[in-house]
């Protein structure tokens, strides 16, 4: 697959223009997203750009190397990309880039070096500085390491606390909200509806990473998001402006791959609002709950939402990203994190879609600005949304499933059906969010309880033909 | 009498509700308590009166000093209770006969002579205090700790589900005090038994979730109820505060490597992110087949992994693993799954757009910034297209 893609994306490296160059770099990153490889095709590749000259080339190659390594850890690359951190000469959007990148890398590894290295830019930096769009990816990249670690994000967070003013606060909820993602702690949800719930001062940004914080705490299981999309509901009434710009992308967390229609309702009058930014973030969003799904009635409201934009180049702009992600490969991938019957949350996955949530809350500088390459941080949680068979030598093999929704049956008596109105397919097939397949044939016993993704089928050696 | 206390609860009851009722007929509450009465007595039938005054007599043995006659009383009573309790369809008639007495028969209690008779009023004591005792009082578990240790499930099942919630009161109160909590323990190590026995599992799981002590657990499972408890514990750790819900994940863990479940043991080690645990089911398990399976999980969770020598030992299924586990399957299957669906092809971007189900104005936006156009069209088509090439 990759000599296939290298000689695919070769052509571009080679082009006179810097632009496509820079976009082979990242694409070479998207390609090895996900995939690990023992002779590091992407480090090979994408090493020596990273010390170019022109900015953009660095963050072309950075961006790659932290979507190819996401998760891994990986020294080498650490080595690499640390100096960029301290050089002061470095302008700021490739230090931010670098320090997302590393927060990939090191994604919930709590890792000492690599926090103190970001640390010391936002303490180094200049007031004037920190008030560039771009800044709100360096907490990002420090929470992106103590990602679902709860207490271990404690000492940092007590240094965080003396940083500057501007931003101090949203520096503590990025880092509260990434530390508790996905644990479900319902303390935490209450400190950030807390906060959202108070009048700011001017040009505080704290409470747009607060409401996203929401969201990825209550995550966690199937009750607590109802009741967050409940809270968020009551935010959209009461909350300040950039709490309502917020909101549409923290619902676009809480349903991603999941088009609930109350949600779809929600976000469909929001896209109507007023105030651009708000509109914006809810089309984003649109899209983000429909990825992957071919939902025809999210395709038919962005239809009509890009007829009732099509003078506003910024809003067309953001229906089209939509329509793609409702589209997203033809329908067969998901951006959901979770896995495993809703029960594993995949690290790498969920920070994708965290560094684009946050870039997000920024839209005009930063989406609709110079950055909107930020956009492929998603990349890193799309996933197929398959049952797929193999037999004992690892050959799709093709077996009749039932395929329903999948039916809560904790502490229920006897033995009770685990799905519910359910068609018979023959594999592979699709699973949409809340669905569960289980094998309609005894002749075979698979070797996962969970049937999704890959699942091994062993013949059942007591089985008889009929 | 056994209608008096009856009368005089109805009575409260009833002048209770005339209270907030304020001035709508007073009569009429204090008339129905006999007149309930009256109707109780009627509507006893010969088999129940013939009980009722059985009862009654026994009541009245007991307190007789004759210890043989004491016995045999008790036994009766005994008897009487167990083979009504032991299926619940309805209050228990000898325990709604018994209501009245329970004060006369734990003033018996207290003056009478150590010995094993008293253990058995014990007993007795603690099935009548289900109903009788006052709220917070803990009396059924007062008596069954002071009564004989018998077989606990012989007295019903609802008399083992109050005593567990009056052991969780007991346990508190006694933490706060630090004071022995040996015999509760027992207790719970009977009632738990039961539980587990009965297809109770998520019953017994709680008790032992209250008195802090989810080893005893071990003990008791096996084959037939392990899936149902593990179920149950998994799910509860979502909603329990740490460091409860690692303790109890670890327990399930636990649990699923000594039944063979090993998928789902890996899957619990993945959640609790402790490497540890996932190199011990890959060590626990000797199939070669199944540990590709775990490779495919772990390569979906999306953590980089290495499998070293103790997980596997031939050098050519260690690096069969490690490429499932570094997800060099996922293409082959994708674009198996696409040619099956027959997606294989990609789709422009006025396929997406579908210009065609719009009104004519679109063609009004050639106003529209061109680069953005074209821009939001690229972003829009390789996300689309995407994932055909990723490796």
């Amino acid at each position: 697959m990759l000599t296939r893609d290298s000689a695919q994306l070769d052509k571009y490296f080679h082009s006179s223009d810097n632009h496509v160059t820079n976009g082979a770099l990242l694409g070479v990153g998207i390609v090895n997203c996900n995939i690990k490889n023992d002779c590091d095709p992407a480090l090979a590749l994408l090493g020596d750009y990273v010390d170019r000259e022109d900015a953009s080339t660095r963050i072309g190659a950075i961006i790659g190397l932290g979507l190819a390594y996401a998760g891994s850890q990986n020294e080498q690359i650490r080595s690499k990309l640390s100096p960029i951190l301290n050089d002061a000469k470095a302008s700021l959007d490739v230090i931010a880039f670098t320090a997302v990148s590393l927060g990939l890398i090191y994604v919930g590894s709590c890792n000492e070096e690599v926090a103190q290295s970001i640390i010391y830019i936002l303490m180094d930096r200049e007031e004037s500085e920190l008030g560039e769009p771009l800044v709100r990816l360096l907490p990002l990249a420090l929470g992106l390491l103590y990602l679902g670690k709860q207490e271990n994000v404690e000492v940092t967070a007590e240094v965080a606390k003396t940083f500057n003013e501007k931003i101090r606060k949203h520096c503590e909820m990025t880092l509260l909200s990434c530390a508790y993602a996905g644990t479900g702690n319902v303390l935490k949800i209450q400190n950030l509806l807390g906060h959202c719930a108070q009048h700011l001062e001017k040009g505080e940004t704290h409470q747009g990473p607060a409401v996203l914080g929401i969201a990825l705490v209550a995550m966690a299981e199937e009750l607590g998001l109802d009741m967050a999309i409940r809270s968020l509901e009551h935010l959209l009434q009461y909350g300040e402006q950039n709490i309502r710009r917020a909101v549409p992308l923290a619902l676009g967390l809480l349903c991603i791959s999941n088009p609930k229609v109350n949600v779809m309702d929600t976000l469909s009058r929001l896209s109507h609002d007023a105030d651009s930014e708000v509109a914006m973030a809810a089309v984003i969003s649109l899209g983000l709950i429909g990825a992957g799904t071919n939902n025809a009635r999210i395709a038919g409201m962005l239809r009509n939402l890009s007829s009732y934009y099509y003078k506003d180049a910024s809003l067309l702009f953001c229906v089209r990203i939509a329509q793609g992600l409702v589209h997203l490969g033809k329908g067969l991938l998901t951006l959901n994190p979770y896995h495993s019957e809703r029960f594993l949350l995949s690290p790498t996955a969920l920070a994708g879609l965290i560094t684009t949530l946050h870039a997000c809350l920024d839209m005009k500088a930063i989406i609709l600005g110079k950055y909107h390459y930020v956009l492929y941080f998603l990349v890193l949680a799309m996933q197929p949304r398959m049952l797929m068979t193999v037999d004992e030598n690892l050959k799709p093999l093709s077996v009749p499933v039932r395929v329903g929704q999948a039916v809560d049956v904790v502490g229920q008596a006897g033995r009770p059906k685990t799905i519910t109105g359910f068609q018979t397919h023959s594999t592979p097939v699709l699973l949409a969010a809340g669905d569960r397949a289980e094998l309609a044939t005894e002749k075979y016993i698979p070797l996962s309880p969970m049937l999704e993704g890959f699942v091994i089928l062993k013949e059942n050696p007591d089985y008889r033909e009929d | 009498m056994a209608p008096g206390p009856n009368r005089s609860s109805g009575g409260d009851g009833g002048s209770g509700a005339s209270a907030s009722r304020e001035g709508a007929t007073v009569k009429i509450p204090s008339k129905d308590p006999k007149k309930k009465d009256d109707k109780k007595d009627e509507d006893l039938s010969e088999e129940d009166l013939a009980l009722k005054q059985q009862l009654e007599l026994y009541v009245e043995r007991v307190q007789d000093p004759n210890p043989g006659l004491q016995k045999v009383a008790l036994e009766s009573m005994r008897q009487e209770i167990r083979s009504a309790t032991s299926s619940m369809t309805s209050v228990p008639k000898p325990l709604k006969f018994l209501r009245p007495h329970y004060g006369t028969l734990k003033a018996c209690y207290e003056t009478m002579p150590e010995s094993d008779l008293k253990s058995y009023l014990a007993d007795i004591l603690s099935v009548l205090a289900l109903t009788m005792s006052a709220e917070g009082e803990r009396e059924s578990l007062k008596y069954r700790l002071l009564g004989s240790r018998g077989d606990i499930g012989s007295w019903g099942h609802e008399y083992v589900r109050n005593l567990a919630g009056e052991i969780s009161q007991e346990y508190t109160k006694r933490q706060g005090e630090e004071a022995f909590i040996n015999d509760l323990m027992e207790l719970v190590q009977q009632i738990v038994a039961f539980h587990m026995q009965h297809n109770a599992e998520p019953e017994a799981v709680d008790l032992l979730m209250e008195v802090e002590d989810l080893e005893i657990l071990m003990e008791h499972i096996d084959t037939a109820n392990f899936k149902r408890t593990c179920l149950y514990l998994t799910s509860a750790a979502r909603y329990l505060p740490g460091p409860d819900d690692v303790e109890v994940l670890k327990i399930a863990y636990k649990i699923y490597l000594r039944f063979k479940e090993y998928a789902k043991a890996i899957q619990i080690a993945l959640f609790l992110d402790d490497m540890a645990k996932v190199k011990e089911v890959f060590t626990s398990c000797d199939d070669l087949l199944q540990k590709k399976q775990f490779c495919y999980i772990l390569a979906r969770h999306g953590i980089t992994y290495e499998v070293d020598e103790e997980m596997v030992a031939d050098d050519d299924d260690r690096e069969v693993l490690q490429e499932i586990v570094n997800n060099s399957k996922l293409s082959e299957g994708y674009l198996t799954l696409a040619r099956d669906i027959e997606v294989m092809e990609t789709k422009s971007p006025e396929d997406i757009y579908k210009a065609h189900l719009l009104d004519g104005r679109a063609s009004a936006g050639a106003s529209v910034d061109s680069a953005r156009q074209n821009l939001a069209c690229n972003i829009c088509q390789c996300i689309c297209k995407c994932r055909i090439w990723a490796g």
